[in-house]
């Protein structure tokens, strides 16, 4: 295996193994907390779900070599350098969307808590948006 | 920047896509970087130098060079 797949896969499992603790944890702390149960509950499972689906994804990666070529192309420095720069613009439009958004919000246009789930949308919506732009044109 | 690595590819009787295997890279790239729409990093510039058995000057020159 190319070592910079193995590197990859090995930086990756560490978080997988990380977000499946947290998750655990947070679905462990749901039972004492009854305050915030169901949030807590949620967001173990959504964790833990994610966690032990990517370790998983992994696990099979390390035995298929076509897996391991999407690895390579997902490291390529032209694709990475291309998402970083579709990140930072999202950033900048992102930025503009949250202050344009808290003016609605002071006006009442638009409740903080909507203001902050739509946040949460549009911020991955906008990245990915730009990130194809950028992909296409090069 | 402009590069010579169209010209050396075939010279070498190489794809895009073999060059990008070498270079673990994926073909767009190689593209991109023949097209001059990219310029590849230090590390990749010598994988090519490399792969090319030239100097990096032989394969990579500024466009103000090559107009004096």
């Amino acid at each position: 295996m190319n070592k910079h797949v193995a590197k990859k896969i090995q930086s990756d499992e560490r978080k997988s193994k990380g977000l499946l603790i947290v998750g655990i944890a947070a679905l462990v702390a749901g039972f004492f907390i009854s305050e915030a149960q169901s949030l807590l509950w949620g967001l173990g499972l959504g964790l833990s779900i994610a966690g032990a689906g990517t370790l998983l994804v992994y696990k099979k990666a390390k035995q298929s070599p076509a897996m391991q070529e999407n690895i390579i192309l997902e490291l390529d420095e032209r694709n990475q350098s291309l998402n970083t720069r579709a990140a930072a613009k999202a950033f900048w439009l992102v930025y503009y969307w949250i202050g344009f958004a808290t003016l609605c919000s002071t006006f009442d246009w638009i409740s903080a808590h909507t203001l902050l789930i739509a946040t949460l949308f549009v911020m991955p919506g906008i990245y990915f948006f730009i990130a194809v732009v950028y992909h296409k044109i090069g | 920047m402009k590069n010579q690595i169209r010209v050396l590819r075939k010279q070498k009787g190489m794809t895009q896509q073999e060059l990008a295997k070498i270079l673990a890279v994926s073909r767009q790239t190689v593209i991109a970087i023949e097209n001059g729409k990219y310029h590849p990093s230090l590390e990749l510039a010598f994988k090519i130098s490399r792969v090319m058995e030239l100097p990096l000057e032989a394969i990579f020159f500024d466009q103000e060079d090559e107009d004096e």
